[in-house]
């Protein structure tokens, strides 16, 4: 997990560096999404690695078996 | 020569779009069709040819009319910037969902065919790295990749249905009678979403050339998947016949895996390994860029490429959230996958088609 975060601060810091270079104000904020919703997606893969199963989500919203 | 040196001809968007193609198709095709049509299943690839001939037929006259215009653009052109953009948003999601599908079903392959005791995610991460080098050089390079990619699987795949030959009984495949007319009908509708992935690649029109011969050489590519996918399920079928077919999760694995001709070549089921590697890479690789770039349109971006990395660590996260069983993963993809992309490929499009077409 420590791992993860590192990896996607560091990508995020040099995305945010190359686009304060080019003065990208929009793609700024949509990088600072996407790499919230990347760590989430680190914590909840951490906390439940074997629970979470988006495919069995959707099934079960429809009712179809599984 | 083409116009400018980030753009694809019309002939390399089509011949990605049947790379794409292989590698759900040798999954998916025989085991849906001989479930539905039994016996009959290799002729269920002509319904898909009937549904999608009238769209390429709207697609290459609403071109004619908005010669100017990328599909992106007529979409919203049809129903207005805020209506367009929210549904091509919904595209964004539901690609991300079957890309994310698509990787899981990547490396669960390996590991239950060749690979048997590595972890899953080694793979998913290979290929994401991967991933990341080529589209950072853009798509241009994914199409010339493509180019070659595309004769070796072609070339593997007839060079194993010439293989195959000996070992096909006519007896597997027939009898055909007027009762199997609604089994195939039904089963062609269930695979029909593999030939509408052409809506897909048309997202990235702005960047292709020479759509004025979408007509001509989409009739020619429709007609080549229609025969190259009846032949492939005739082969599943006619080796193994229906009912194994049906049950067993790899079905042209284990026809090629029966295949020795003239015991000189026997073992080649590696080879369809390589092929689906391959093919995988492009379908992976083109979806990835194909989210970028309506990302790009939807929120008026400057550049994409800035996403790539934190995109393919989201993707790569989403294959592994995506299932925690393959049996889970084939339920969803057999019943919500497939009513999704008919939705989405097929209905809508028709739909935003008809109005750009009428639309002044």
């Amino acid at each position: 997990m420590i791992a993860w975060i590192i990896i996607i601060i560091l990508i995020s810091s040099w995305e945010l560096y190359n686009m304060r270079k080019k003065d990208l104000k929009k793609e700024k904020v949509i990088l600072i999404f996407l790499t919230l919703l990347s760590l989430f997606m680190v914590f909840i893969k951490s906390k439940y690695p074997y629970d979470i199963s988006i495919a069995r989500f959707a099934l079960d919203l429809f009712g179809l078996p599984h | 020569m083409l116009a400018g040196r980030q753009k694809i001809s019309l002939k390399q968007a089509l011949l990605i779009y049947i790379t794409l193609f292989f590698s759900p198709s040798i999954r998916f095709m025989p085991s849906y069709t001989a479930v539905i049509a039994k016996q009959c299943g290799y002729l269920s690839p002509i319904v898909p040819f009937i549904i999608l001939l009238p769209v390429i037929i709207l697609l290459n006259k609403v071109f004619m009319k908005h010669k100017d215009k990328s599909l992106i653009d007529i979409y919203y052109h049809s129903l207005g910037k805020t209506a367009g953009k929210a549904l091509l948003f919904l595209y964004v999601l539901w690609m991300l969902l079957i890309t994310a599908l698509y990787t899981r079903y990547y490396s669960e392959r390996l590991v239950t065919t060749v690979f048997t005791q590595t972890k899953i995610d080694i793979f998913i991460l290979v290929m994401m790295v991967t991933i990341a080098y080529v589209l950072k050089s853009g798509f241009v390079v994914i199409a010339r990749m493509n180019e070659i990619i595309f004769p070796l699987i072609s070339v593997i795949f007839w060079s194993l249905a010439i293989f195959m030959l000996p070992n096909f009984k006519i007896n597997n495949i027939t009898p055909i009678s007027y009762l199997d007319i609604i089994p195939v009908i039904k089963a062609g509708f269930g695979i029909s979403f593999l030939w509408a992935y052409i809506i897909y690649i048309l997202f990235l029109s702005d960047i292709i050339n020479d759509k004025e011969n979408l007509m001509r050489q989409g009739m020619y590519t429709l007609t080549y998947l229609t025969i190259l996918s009846s032949i492939l399920v005739a082969f599943v079928i006619g080796i193994i016949g229906y009912s194994i077919t049906a049950k067993i999760p790899l079905p042209f694995m284990d026809a090629v895996k029966i295949v020795s001709f003239f015991d000189i070549v026997a073992k080649i089921e590696s080879v369809v390994v390589i092929i689906w590697i391959l093919a995988d890479f492009i379908l992976i690789s083109t979806f990835s860029y194909i989210i970028l770039h309506l990302l790009k349109s939807i929120f008026n971006l400057e550049d994409e490429r800035h996403f790539i990395n934190i995109f393919l660590i989201i993707l790569y996260f989403l294959a592994m959230l995506i299932t925690s069983s393959k049996i889970e993963l084939e339920a969803f993809s057999y019943t919500i996958g497939i009513a999704g992309n008919f939705l989405l490929n097929i209905i809508i499009p028709y739909i935003v088609l008809a109005i750009a077409l009428f639309k002044k």
